[in-house]
């Protein structure tokens, strides 16, 4: 119950940080330039995301023995996790700027404004092209954490999760700004952080052959131990 | 590339290195009892520390 509950909880706020910031690139494109080119790039990397999620799925899931599935997967989780948890701790520090979507939203908008407006009945490639190349690079690492929690341990609470999150960030992007400037953003994803870098200590210990003391509830331990270091490393980090 | 480098291994060179030491160490201790568990943990700490401190 332990691993599912955490396992829904950080691919719903994992899929919903990357959406958010996906989200925010597509509204720029489509309130700048024209909607219909923001949501044709956008589909596109829908598609490719969808291709490589329907090979990395399989291949991970069918061809791989547990354990060296459980290592992969912990390995995976343990680069990414860390990587949120550093700017985390960062972040909270005061060291690196807060995360912004709104923020992010602006200046892409500014940047595309800059741009020679598209001409009528033409394809406008710069905008697609952005559009595209921000939903495939946020999806990309969606696809990935999602792909490594579902392997990891159970694909149901991963998807539910997943799914939540789309429904979330999809009712935000129909009633966007005022939302999207309240979200505390660098809190859930030093959040997130926190989560993944436990599921990929859990799992890469469990690919060595380690049966945890407490059977799943060992996540909630490791979780807190993070937690407590990560806590002293933002004290420590904002008083250098 | 570099995108895709930035997105797999991150911002720095302190993490991926942290968590191939990481990995090292825990096959090397491989099958030998529930404390290499705590193994994994102390590598995943030493590399968050680490990479705050070096930016």
């Amino acid at each position: 119950m332990t691993a599912w509950v955490l396992t829904a909880a950080g691919a719903a706020l994992a899929v919903a940080l990357e959406l958010l910031e996906a989200l925010a690139i597509v509204l720029a494109v489509g309130v700048s330039r024209r909607w219909r080119d923001a949501v044709i790039g956008a589909v596109a990397a829908v598609v490719v995301l969808a291709v490589v999620a329907a090979l990395v799925g399989p291949v991970l899931l069918g061809a791989l023995p547990l354990a060296l599935l459980q290592s992969v997967v912990g390995v995976a989780l343990l680069l990414f996790g860390l990587e949120w948890l550093r700017k985390g701790v960062l972040r909270l520090a005061g060291r690196r700027a807060p995360s912004n979507s709104l923020k992010e939203y602006l200046e892409e908008r500014e940047a595309m404004e800059a741009l020679p407006a598209p001409e009528p009945g033409r394809a406008d490639w710069p905008a697609r092209v952005v559009a595209f190349k921000g939903v495939a690079l946020e999806g990309l690492e969606v696809v990935l954490i999602v792909a490594a929690l579902a392997a990891g341990g159970d694909v149901a609470p991963a998807l539910v999760g997943s799914a939540v999150a789309v429904v979330i960030v999809l009712a935000i992007g129909v009633v966007v700004h005022r939302p999207l400037a309240r979200l505390p953003e660098s809190h859930l994803k030093y959040a997130v952080g926190l989560l993944l870098t436990s599921f990929g200590v859990f799992f890469l210990a469990e690919g060595m052959d380690v049966e945890w003391p407490g059977g799943d509830a060992a996540l909630l331990y490791v979780a807190a131990a993070l937690f407590v270091v990560s806590q002293v490393q933002v004290r420590r980090v904002a008083t250098v | 590339m570099r995108t895709l480098r930035k997105l797999v291994f991150g911002e720095t060179w302190t993490v991926p290195i942290g968590v191939a030491l990481t990995l090292a160490t825990a096959l090397l201790l491989r099958g030998e009892g529930w404390w290499v568990g705590f193994v994994v943990l102390a590598g995943a700490i030493f590399t968050l520390v680490a990479s705050t401190l070096r930016t």
